[in-house]
């Protein structure tokens, strides 16, 4: 997936799919997701899985829960400290 | 609810390069203007996360050497000019009597100004090859976006596909990253590159830096002795299964097939402009053979056929931040011209030297678009190919129906539900009609495009009923 390119930048710590994950300060729940190991976070409408894709807003490939509110795209969102992310049960599903 | 505080001279669409400048130059004469941007933070692709960057990893900096500095003095003079920019915003609907629906961070809002100016950007163009919904598929752009924002570098291999600067230029930022970058497979050729040669001159005095910046980038990619194959063709995903992530990409070139184990591919095809929200509010558009891309039909201002409506920076045609920040400014200063603020030979000396800059841009983007033409190696995937990521269509579909004398891109859309999924759209629309155009030889111009129709943005019917009036 995705690592830090340094260890020293400052990070938040997301909960993604009840798992903390350490991320840079300033990164969106999209960049979060692929430095936590997913490159998988959610399925469309054939149900097939599919993951962040343009982290631009335009593909909707990284639609997931975030503190409880479902759908909401994750590169557009940045990530706060204790925020909560989660995929949908039907993508999980999915998960290989 | 509209009130005087909804009230401006002008609502710019897009927190990019245009739009930024023509909030910096509006300021000046006193416009008073407002930003929407959809993203948390402004800046546009290019120069979004830079302050964050600066602040965070300053050593990150040097990658993105090119343009930095330019984003961030932009961003501080926004902020000096005390715009407001309403962040975080996502516009749905947009009429031709200047009213802007919004749905922004403090609830839905409806907005209202004599002149609207469209900085919309411009987005990846679709690449449909097969296995490309595959996870472990992603844009060029989208990688370049990771490191920009978070420091993020891949972890695994990683090959690059497609063709254009940005391909070559994130390939060489992802070395420079520490990534393992394997290949770069492009799909442009020794021809194409011979082909651009009768315009080098106007890109040699049209972006002297920018040029030598990307030849420094091959250099890089040289010495890394990472592998660049020209003129590849026929690209395909393989991964685990049916739809697991993706493993191995193949290819046929000049010298036969080839593959190579990718962990992360890494698609880009150049980028198209936004043209949703002009073609929402019904501005004529034109269809440019040399970007392969529709763009609003536009003055030398920016101004479309439509009386309130402008339109600023790369949703009007591919020509970089330098050009959008030129032409961003050139609307504005129009908009300050028409509003009685300054005088046609203010306007006139004012945009000089930024009809200069456009024009130097342009010379080097002439030139890109010859060597890389936008979009070879993705026009006709073949049958299994999925087009609408969203729902799933494929190629062979829209082939099946097409040879049934289905008609076009909106029946097609109707029958089968490509571009009706969540993107709207954005990530089918251009390849549909490029297979239209393939298989029917008809041109692009009788193809058109699908229509858009509001609300440009999903939302919930929560907003929706309340910003019924």
């Amino acid at each position: 997936m995705f690592r830090p390119r340094s260890e020293t930048v400052p990070t938040v710590t997301v909960i993604i799919n009840s798992r903390p994950v350490p991320v840079p300060l300033g990164s969106t729940a999209a960049a979060a997701l692929l430095a936590g190991g997913s490159n998988v976070s959610g399925s469309t409408g054939d149900d097939r899985p599919r993951g962040p894709f343009c982290l631009m807003g335009a593909c909707f490939g990284c639609r997931v829960t975030i503190d409880g509110e479902s759908g909401r795209r994750a590169c557009m969102t940045s990530v706060q400290d204790g925020m909560r992310i989660d995929f949908d049960t039907l993508a999980r599903k999915d998960l290989p | 609810m509209s009130g005087p505080s909804d009230s401006f001279d002008l609502i710019i669409i897009g927190g990019g390069p245009a739009g930024l400048a023509a909030a910096v130059e509006s300021a000046r004469h006193g416009v008073r203007s407002l930003i929407l941007d959809n993203h948390p933070e402004p800046g546009g692709s290019v120069f979004r996360d830079l302050v964050a960057a600066a602040r965070h990893r300053p050593g990150d900096l040097a990658c993105f050497s090119a343009y930095a500095e330019a984003g961030l003095e932009l961003l501080a003079a926004v902020k000096r000019a005390g715009t407001t920019i309403l962040s975080g915003s996502s516009v749905w609907s947009v009429e031709p009597d200047g009213s802007v629906h919004a749905s922004t961070p403090a609830g839905p809002r409806t907005m209202h100004a004599s002149r609207l100016l469209i900085a919309a950007g411009a987005q990846e163009r679709p690449c449909p090859i097969p296995g490309w919904t595959r996870p472990g598929v992603m844009t060029a752009g989208a990688a370049q976006l990771l490191m920009k924002q978070s420091g993020l570098v891949p972890t695994g291999r990683v090959v690059l596909a497609g063709s254009g600067p940005l391909l070559t230029m994130v390939a060489a930022q992802l070395a420079g990253f520490g990534a393992d970058v394997a290949a770069v497979l492009d799909t442009s050729t020794i021809g194409d590159a011979l082909a651009g040669l009768p315009r080098l001159p106007a890109a040699v005095s049209g972006g002297p830096d920018l040029l030598s910046y990307g030849l420094r980038l091959v250099h890089r990619l040289r010495r890394a002795h990472i592998p660049i194959h020209r003129g590849v063709k026929n690209l395909r995903i393989l991964g685990k299964g049916d739809d697991g992530p993706a493993e191995t990409i193949f290819w046929d070139g000049p010298g036969g097939r080839g593959s190579i184990a990718a962990d992360l591919v890494l698609l880009h095809a150049g980028l198209i402009p936004d043209t949703r929200i002009t073609r929402l509010l019904g501005c004529a558009q034109e269809w440019s053979a040399e970007q392969w891309s529709w763009r609003p039909r536009l003055d030398g201002w920016g101004n479309s056929s439509i009386e309130t409506v402008a339109v600023a920076g790369d949703g009007t045609g591919i020509a970089g931040w330098r050009a959008a920040i030129a032409a961003g400014r050139m609307a504005a200063l129009d908009t300050a011209c028409r509003l009685h603020r300054l005088s046609v030979a203010e306007r006139d000396r004012l945009a000089r030297p930024l009809q200069r800059t456009r024009r130097r841009a342009m010379g080097l983007r002439r030139f890109l678009d010859r060597i890389a033409p936008p979009g070879a190696g993705f026009l006709a995937p073949p049958d299994e190919t999925i087009l609408c990521r969203c729902e799933g269509v494929t190629a062979g579909t829209v082939r099946n129906l097409l040879r049934d004398g289905c008609a076009g891109v909106n029946q097609i859309k109707a029958f089968t539900r490509c571009g009706m999924g969540s993107c709207q759209g954005r990530f089918c629309s251009a390849s549909l009609a490029n297979l239209v155009v393939a298989e029917t030889g008809r041109t692009m111009e009788d193809v058109g495009e699908m229509t858009v129709r509001p609300p440009l943005e999903p939302m919930s019917l929560e907003v929706l009923a309340n910003s019924e009036e």
